[in-house]
C-alpha cells in the first residue's frame, strides 16, 4: 500500500506540521512502507507563495518520494486582509471564507492529480489552507487529515462542518483536540483517532555549558517560545514578578528563549534573563539546566516543548486554561497547573521548596512520553490504523 | 521509582487550590493582582506589533499598486513574461530532457526573482508581513523562522518601520 501525504510544503523547514509531516512519512518509509508526499513548488511559510522555488516533479528524498507541483498565483493582498480580520475576531462571511481559501495556497496541478491518482490512504496536513482543504475533497472516503486544530479563527470556518463528517478520519494530537473539533464541528467520534505525535526522546544537554555559556548564576524556571501575548508571556511576567514581590528571597530566576519582544516589569528586571533565539543545541542545554518547565500558553495543540522537557526529566507548570497542556499534565502526572495568581504563588513555591517533589514529577512525566510519543509508538499506531480502515 | 514514590497531579492541585483560596479570601494580595488587566492596557510591545502590522500592511498595499502599475505601463515586458512562461511550460511537458532544461531555468528565475525582490527591500516586508500574520497561522516555533524573525525585526528597525 502507498501512503501519500498531502502538504502545502514540504523539506527541512521550520513549522509544527511541517516537522510532523516529514518526520513521520520519514519513519513509516524506515519501517518499509511505500510512502509519497505531495507537495507545492513553494519553498516555506514565510516564503513568498508565487514564487516558486523547488522544480516541478518528483525526487527522492530519505526514502520517501517527494512530487512538487506547481502552486497557483494567488491575490495575497486579499488574503492577508481577511486573515487580519479572522485574526481580529471578526467571523468571516461566506464568501470571504472562500475568498481566503481561494487566496491562500492551492495548486490546480496538484488537485488534479489527486483524482487522476487516487491513493488507498492519503493524508493531508494541517487543515487551514486552501489547498489542503481542497485535496480533502479530492477523494474523502480514502483521506485522512491530520488538521492540527486549534482554538482560533479558522478553526470556526464553516467548511470544516461539512468536510470532516465526511472524511475516512481525522488524526489527532490529544483528546482535548477531539473534544474542540466534536464541539465545533460534529463528526462521528469513530472518525477521531488521536494518534499523538512522535518526539525524540533521546535528548541530551550540557547543564554546566549553558550555564556559563550565559552567566546565570543560581536555579531557574524556563519559558521556551515566541514571547507575546498570543502564548500569554506578559502574563507569565506580571506573575513572576507579583512572586519575586511576595518571596523576595527567592533564588529562582525566569530565563526566557525565543523570539519575540515582551515588556519586562520594572522591579522584576533583575531576575529575568531574556535570551532571545538561541541554537537548537542551548535550547537543549537550557532543558538540562533548568528546575522545571513553564508553559503559560493558552493555546497549544501537543506542546512540543512540554513533551521535551519530561524527556529531560523535568516537571512543568502549564495554565489550566489550555485544555491539551492541562490534560497531558494530569495524564502524566508530571507537573502542576494554575489559573490565577493565587495558585501560581501555591504551584510554584511548592516546586521551588520541594526538590524530592520536582524529581518525581519529571520522572513521571518522562515515563509517559517515553510509553506514549516515541516514534516507533506513533508508527505503529498509524499502522494499526490503516490496518482496521 | 517505586509505586509508593509516585504522585498524583491532581490531588496535589486539590490541596495547593486549597491553601491559595484559602489566602486569596484571607486579603493576602492585592485586589489588581487578582484581575485580568484591562484590554487597553496592552503592552507597549504588543501596542508596537499591532500599530506595525497595520503600517505593515499598508505599505503592503502600496508596493502591490506599484507593481500593478508598473507591469500595466510596460507591456513589452509583460508579454516578454507571458512568452516564457508559455515557452517553460510547453517545453516541460515534451520530454525527459527538456523538463530537466525547465526545472534549471524555473530554479534560476526563482533565485533571480528572489534576488530583485529582496535587492528592492520587497522580500523583508513580504517576509515579515507572512510572519506576522503566521504567528497564528502555524505554530512557528522552529529555530530558523525565529532566527529570521529576529534578523527582520532588526532590519526593519534600521529601516524605520519599526521603532
Amino acid at each position: 500500500m502507498t501512503i501519500r501525504f498531502v502538504i502545502p510544503w514540504y523539506g527541512d523547514i521550520p513549522g509544527g506540521a511541517e516537522r510532523e509531516c516529514r518526520r513521520t512519512a520519514e519513519e513509516l518509509a524506515a519501517r518499509s512502507h511505500g510512502v509519497e508526499v505531495w507537495t507545492t513548488t513553494i519553498r516555506e511559510f514565510a516564503s513568498n507563495w508565487n514564487i516558486p522555488y523547488h522544480p516541478e516533479g518528483s525526487i527522492d528524498t530519505n526514502g520517501v518520494m517527494v512530487r512538487r507541483f506547481r502552486a497557483d498565483v494567488t491575490d495575497h493582498t486579499r488574503f492577508i486582509s481577511l486573515n487580519q480580520k479572522v485574526l481580529a475576531g471578526e467571523i468571516l462571511g461566506e464568501q470571504e471564507e472562500r475568498d481566503f481559501l481561494a487566496h491562500s495556497v492551492n495548486s490546480r496541478r496538484l488537485i488534479e492529480a489527486l483524482s487522476e491518482e487516487p491513493a488507498e490512504a492519503t493524508f493531508i496536513i494541517p487543515y487551514c489552507f486552501g489547498l489542503t482543504v481542497q485535496a480533502a475533497y479530492a477523494d474523502p472516503a480514502h483521506t485522512w487529515m491530520i488538521p492540527c486544530f486549534h482554538d482560533e479563527g479558522y478553526a470556526r470556518f464553516r467548511v470544516y462542518s461539512d468536510l470532516f463528517p465526511r472524511l475516512a478520519g481525522l488524526v489527532l494530537h490529544t483528546q482535548a483536540e477531539a473534544d474542540l473539533i466534536s464541539e465545533l464541528h460534529p463528526t462521528p467520534a469513530a472518525a477521531l483517532r488521536v494518534l499523538g505525535e512522535g518526539v525524540d526522546v533521546e535528548l541530551s544537554g550540557d547543564a554546566a555549558s549553558f550555564i556559563d555559556r550565559y552567566g546565570l548564576p543560581g536555579r531557574f524556571l524556563l519559558y521556551l517560545g515566541r514571547k507575546d501575548q498570543a502564548k500569554n508571556a506578559p502574563e507569565l511576567l506580571r506573575f513572576f514578578a507579583y512572586y519575586r514581590t511576595r518571596y523576595p528571597d527567592s533564588p529562582l530566576r525566569l530565563v526566557m528563549v525565543g523570539p519575540g519582544s515582551v515588556d519586562i516589569p520594572a522591579g522584576v528586571q533583575p531576575w529575568v534573563s531574556d535570551l532571545g533565539f538561541i541554537p537548537r543545541e542551548h535550547v537543549l542545554d537550557a532543558l538540562a539546566a533548568a528546575e522545571l518547565l513553564v508553559q503559560p500558553s493558552l493555546h497549544e495543540s501537543f506542546s512540543l516543548v512540554l513533551m521535551e522537557s519530561w524527556a529531560f526529566g523535568k516537571p512543568a507548570l502549564v495554565n489550566a486554561g489550555c485544555q491539551v497542556t492541562r490534560q497531558a499534565v494530569e495524564a502524566a502526572d508530571g507537573g502542576l497547573w494554575y489559573e490565577g495568581y493565587p495558585l501560581f504563588e501555591a504551584a510554584l513555591q511548592r516546586l521551588e521548596t520541594d526538590e524530592k517533589l520536582r524529581a518525581t514529577l519529571g520522572e513521571q512525566g518522562r515515563r509517559y512520553v517515553t510509553s506514549n510519543f516515541t516514534w516507533s509508538r506513533i508508527v505503529e499506531r498509524y499502522e494499526s490504523l490503516l490496518a482496521s480502515a | 521509582m517505586d509505586k509508593e514514590d509516585s504522585v498524583s497531579s491532581e490531588e496535589l492541585m486539590r490541596g495547593l487550590a486549597a491553601g491559595a483560596g484559602e489566602r486569596e479570601s484571607s486579603g493576602a494580595y492585592p485586589e489588581e493582582w487578582l484581575r485580568e488587566p484591562p484590554p487597553e492596557d496592552m503592552t507597549t510591545g504588543d501596542r508596537e506589533l499591532h500599530e506595525n502590522l497595520i503600517i505593515a500592511n499598508q505599505n503592503a498595499d502600496m508596493v502591490n499598486a506599484a507593481a500593478q502599475a508598473a507591469r500595466g505601463a510596460n507591456p513589452k515586458a509583460w508579454l516578454k513574461r507571458v512568452m516564457f512562461r508559455l515557452l517553460l511550460f510547453h517545453l516541460d511537458q515534451l520530454n525527459h530532457y527538456s523538463t530537466a532544461v525547465v526545472r534549471v531555468l524555473n530554479r534560476m528565475n526563482a533565485e533571480l526573482a528572489e534576488a530583485r525582490l529582496r535587492d528592492s527591500g520587497l522580500r523583508e516586508e513580504m517576509e515579515k508581513l507572512l510572519s506576522v500574520f503566521g504567528h497564528r497561522l502555524a505554530d512557528l516555533e522552529e529555530a530558523r523562522l525565529a532566527q529570521r524573525l529576529e534578523t527582520l525585526e532588526k532590519a526593519s528597525r534600521e529601516r524605520g518601520i519599526l521603532e
